[in-house]
């Protein structure tokens, strides 16, 4: 073991789980550099500059992991509460002075360094983090109403809130993360339908609401898609993405040779696994999906395998928010689910979003890296 | 159950829920293809998206020196979709005054603002979806275009519509136009044509998407990016190109010929240095519009001696003083007259073979050929000389359509008690200028024959993709000694024969000069003829050889000598005038040589310089001094002497008379500052006076002419 440890000093933990991320890594290299073709054009930009940039936050991350990897899941449980407050304080300063882009104040700019940074992917990790850590000190009393539900629930739906006007997509990930996270972590399973019940109860609401007062809320909007969702073939991104991933067939048009790269919306991003499939092909696009798999298999197995129940929580909440993010990105390219705008984690261009997937999986690696020095309690 | 058991419990619900999930995206992502398919590539078609090749830039053609003979440039036609998806009304109204404005500058289509202000709106409107707003817009003007309101919202939002179209530019225009060629228009020739898959490089892919009925517009960027063509470094020299061509024009005009054509070669590399090609037009211009060097093989007449007469030497028949019967310039070949053209022969019966050549007689050359040739046994040995002199082979020069040459093989159709007499003097048979030229390069050469070179190398950028080294077709086509007798009648034409009006004046040429009847088969009336004139020069090393042909002249004389050959003195003097290497010393000769030739004295310099000079110049010199200084003396009539020039040391010298890079020469040697006035010449005046003692560092002034 020793020897093991001494040879592998840079990537502890679970290795297969570090191969995958390492295999995903390296194909978003290819994938990144001609899907970002176009962006690069149309900002007179050099083709290479994404790839560069990509490069940069790929180190970055890699780096992030393997230092978070060395951190016991015990110091991650006594920040998570602190962490929880500052991305609530991070995402009301960025409701009220965020930077807007594309319609959406999702963006804070970082002073001295003139970067931008997204904090609700930092409050996605740090919630994640949260919850597990109640969840964790409420087992006692984990069925209870007021004493474990309510005081749960209650921080997700904040942040879920806060993040909800900018970026609905993101809330509702994480607010179903969290319902599941509860779910394994034994919260009674009758609040949770009582949760849904509630909100579907208000949503219908809210509809009725919407359809007196179309100006107010734009439940055209969300009727549309639910409608353009079920009885059509779906809106123009939908058939170009679909068409990109027909004209990929089995092995795919090839590298650097995307037709719909220039019809995608952000093949970069949220249609990258169209794009995917169009240039490697259903084999490509299959590769993603096991790769994935893998992610979440090797996650389950670290879950098996703790003794802690906060390191189960966390190495489990994290991983499947990470991949439930990522099969729902693809579900949305191949119309199994409407469209949505999740980026895939890695895969997809964006700077804080691959630091903070980063740091989620630094965090689970880190879980299985010290699995066997802890004694349980 | 334990807690943790309940939660690993709960946790394989979720994992499973995952991987049918995963399970479940790849199914649809198969479905989406197999079974969708045909459904989505149906739409794909429907919603008409393109993709159409992408022209690559093609490579250049250069000089030798690296100049520019042909190269792409693009041009770009600028439409503009009004209602491109980035345009909203609100962004159409807040702009369109400003790029009302831009387009109201930047175009000529003698639109105010207010004008291109209407038509956007109207186009709008309407939609109207290819609005024209420039055509032929260059690289660095598109940008400006690009940056302006609206279209800089970027492909496909901006309604900016860019589509390039290549241009092929050929900066030299008329120069060597045929032999660089055309890659399209009706069918490719010259060095387009046939390099042109070096030259072309790697089409790449382009988008084009449907905007509107029959509209059809292309991507912004490309699909997959085109790679470049490669460049090609020919052989020619555009100096030299603009001589050769100018030379033939002014006496294809002269003349009033249907075409003409020459080809200067490098005799060593078998470079061709210069090709030129000019073909009378409709309106009475010329213009390069057929490669008549290359492509057509017509009856070269008396160039064609030359073969003859090496055939004779290598064979040992004949030796170059051998007195041979003309009979009066007449001979009955059959029941076919053979006359010669020169007026000279006829008052001779006999002459010696060297000057039968000189006169270009064809009684003599038909008659000798007749007599060791036409033996049946023998015949074929004339023609397997032939064969080895490379006559009956194409050249194989890089270039596509090379006409082959016409031989006629005894025993063939045509070939009669006839056919070896009127072969001798270069009917019969079919050449094109360029193999009559490589085999009196390799004449020049000292025997050794080299394929005619057009290209020396590809390139990528600086990188050399390939080189083309000099070919020798044949190391040695006759005997050194039948070869240098060649030579010698070459000589001997440019001295006393029919190219002595021909003969440079500082430097000496050898050559042929060539008549043909082109009709003559049809009966006498109305001749055409084409006048060819082939040789090289100068005489010592031969560094060009040259042929010039110029088919049916309508004025001002018709034979090779009047005709061709003072294109081949024009060149050669103009060559000779601006390639260094063809002068021995390239400060010292090209005034000397002037004054030499017409003072022919009083030359002061190094001894073995001005020896040296003189050997060039064929001039003797019968007595040379053994001192480093001489001074050039008329002798007699013709002769020179190199006289002492006596530097006395310790003294100053006399340097006058001396060209100014000797005197600096003599008297910096001596330890003087030198200073010198005036421009060019010699020294005419010297500030210390000849015989005074010299100081050390001491300045001396000299002065010019």
């Amino acid at each position: 073991m020793a020897t093991l440890r001494y040879t592998n000093i840079l990537f502890k933990g679970d290795k297969p789980l570090w191969l995958a991320l390492g295999l995903l890594i390296l194909f978003s290299f290819v994938v990144l550099y001609s899907s970002t073709a176009g962006l690069a054009a149309d900002s007179n930009l050099p083709s290479y500059y994404f790839l560069f940039k990509h490069g940069f936050f790929v180190v970055a991350g890699v780096a992030i992991m393997a230092a978070i990897s060395n951190i016991r899941p015990k110091m991650i449980l006594n920040v998570s509460a602190i962490l929880w407050l500052l991305s609530i304080a991070l995402l009301v300063y960025t409701l009220l002075f965020g930077v807007e882009y594309n319609d959406a104040r999702r963006w804070i700019r970082l002073p001295v360094i003139g970067m931008t940074f997204q904090p609700s992917e930092f409050a996605k990790v740090a919630l994640l983090l949260y919850v597990a850590r109640e969840l964790t000190n409420r087992q006692g009393v984990i069925k209870d109403l007021s004493s474990a539900f309510m005081p749960i629930i209650i921080p997700v739906c904040l942040t879920c809130l806060l993040i909800a006007p900018s970026d609905l997509s993101t809330a509702l990930l994480m607010f179903v993360s969290c319902l599941v996270l509860m779910f394994v972590g034994r919260v009674s399973i009758k609040y949770i339908f009582w949760l849904i019940g509630i909100g579907l109860f208000l949503f219908s609401i809210l509809y009725l609401f919407g359809t007196i007062f179309p100006d107010v809320i734009r439940v055209h909007t969300w009727t549309g898609r639910i409608d353009e969702f079920v009885n059509t073939d779906g809106g123009y991104q939908v058939q170009y993405s679909k068409m990109a991933i027909s004209e990929g067939g089995l092995f795919g048009v090839g590298a650097g040779n995307s037709v719909f790269r220039n019809f995608l919306p952000h093949p970069y991003s949220d249609f990258v696994y169209a794009f995917i499939v169009e240039e490697y092909g259903l084999l490509g696009g299959g590769f993603l999906v096991a790769i994935f798999s893998i992610i979440m298999w090797r996650v389950f197995r670290i879950v098996n395998k703790t003794k802690m129940t906060f390191e189960a929580l966390v190495a489990f909440g994290l991983g499947f928010m990470l991949v439930l993010q990522a099969f729902i990105n693809m579900a949305v390219a191949v119309k199994l689910v409407p469209v949505t705008g999740l980026p895939m984690p890695f895969m997809s261009l964006g700077g804080t979003s691959l630091l903070f997937t980063a740091m989620a999986f630094g965090i689970i690696l880190g879980v299985s890296n010290f699995l066997t020095t802890e004694v349980p309690e | 159950m334990s807690q943790k058991g309940n939660i690993v419990f709960n946790g394989r619900l979720i994992f499973a829920f995952i991987f049918l999930l995963g399970l479940s995206i790849f199914i649809k992502t198969a479905y989406v293809q197999r079974v969708e398919g045909e459904k989505w590539m149906s739409k794909r078609d429907a919603i008409q998206l393109q993709v159409k090749p992408l022209e690559a830039d093609r490579g250049e053609i250069l000089s030798r020196n690296g100049r520019v003979l042909a190269t792409s440039l693009t041009y770009y036609t600028l439409h503009m979709d009004p209602l491109a998806s980035g345009i909203t009304d609100e962004l159409f109204a807040q702009h369109v005054d400003e790029l009302a404005y831009q387009l109201a500058l930047h175009t000529d289509a003698n639109l105010t603002p207010g004008g291109w202000r209407e038509r956007l709106k109207t186009a709008r409107e309407t939609g109207k979806r290819y609005l024209l707003i420039k055509k032929n817009v260059a690289e660095d003007e598109l940008k400006i275009f690009r940056q302006f309101p609206l279209f800089s919202l970027g492909r496909n939002s901006g309604g900016l519509i860019v589509e390039p179209t290549k241009k092929r530019e050929r900066p030299f225009n008329l120069l060597a136009d045929r032999t660089i060629g055309r890659d399209r228009e009706n069918k490719p020739v010259g060095l387009e044509a046939a390099f042109d898959d070096v030259l072309s490089g790697q089409e790449g892919k382009m988008v084009w998407r449907k905007i509107d009925a029959g509209v059809w517009v292309p991507d912004d960027i490309a699909l997959v990016n085109p790679k470049s063509g490669n460049d090609i470094i020919t052989t020619i020299d555009i100096n030299k190109q603009d001589i050769v061509e100018s030379a033939l024009l002014k006496r294809l005009e002269y003349h009033d010929a249907e075409y003409g054509t020459a080809i200067l070669m490098d005799v060593q590399t078998g470079d061709i240095v210069a090709i030129a090609n000019l073909s009378k037009l409709e309106n009475g211009g010329y213009w390069e519009t057929y490669n008549n060097a290359i492509g057509k093989s017509t009856e070269p007449g008396s160039t064609f001696k030359l073969a003859t007469v090496l055939s004779l030497l290598e064979d040992e028949y004949i030796s170059l003083d051998d007195s041979i019967s003309i009979n009066y310039g007449k001979a009955q070949f059959f029941e076919q007259e053979m006359v010669d053209a020169g007026r000279e022969s006829f008052s001779m019966n006999r002459t010696t073979v060297q000057r039968a050549f000189e006169i270009s007689s064809n009684v003599a050359f038909a008659n000798l050929a007749d007599y060791y040739y036409r033996d049946t046994r023998n015949e074929g040995q004339f023609l397997k000389n032939l064969q080895s002199f490379g006559l009956r082979d194409r050249t194989e020069i890089s270039l596509l359509g090379e006409a082959d040459p016409f031989i006629k093989e005894p025993g063939a159709d045509g070939w009669s008690g006839t056919t070896i007499p009127w072969m001798s003097i270069g009917y019969e048979v079919q050449l094109t200028p360029l193999q009559m030229l490589t085999f009196y390069n390799a004449i020049a050469n000292d025997g050794k024959q080299m394929r005619p070179r057009l290209v020396q190398e590809v390139r990528k950028y600086d990188s050399v993709k390939k080189y083309f080294k000099p070919q020798i077709i044949n190391k040695r086509i006759a005997s050194k000694r039948a070869v240098s007798q060649v030579q010698s009648l070459l000589e001997g034409v440019m001295i006393r024969g029919t190219g002595r009006d021909l003969q440079p004046t500082y430097f000496r040429a050898a050559g042929k000069t060539g008549t043909t009847q082109l009709n003559y088969r049809n009966g006498k009336s109305n001749l055409k003829y084409q006048a060819s004139f082939a040789g090289y020069f100068p005489v010592k090393n031969p560094k060009y050889s040259c042929i010039v042909v110029i088919n049916d002249p309508k004025a001002n004389g018709y034979y090779g000598s009047t005709v061709a050959g003072p294109v081949f003195k024009e060149i050669a003097e103009r060559i000779y005038s601006i390639d260094k290497q063809l002068h021995v010393s390239e400060s010292f000769i090209p005034d000397r040589l002037r004054s030499l030739s017409s003072e022919l004295g009083y030359q002061v310099g190094q001894s073995e310089e001005l020896e040296q000079i003189a050997e060039h110049l064929d001039l003797p010199i019968d007595y040379r001094t053994q001192s480093e200084y001489a001074i050039l003396m008329k002798d007699g009539q013709e002769n020179l002497s190199l006289m002492k020039r006596s530097v006395v040391h310790g003294v100053i010298p006399d340097v006058r008379n001396m060209g100014v890079r000797d005197a600096v020469f003599a008297l910096e040697n001596l330890g003087m500052q030198v200073e010198v006035r005036g421009e060019i010449g010699k020294v005419k005046r010297q500030t210390m006076k000849p015989g005074s003692k010299i100081m050390r560092g001491g300045k001396i002034t000299i002065f010019l002419e």
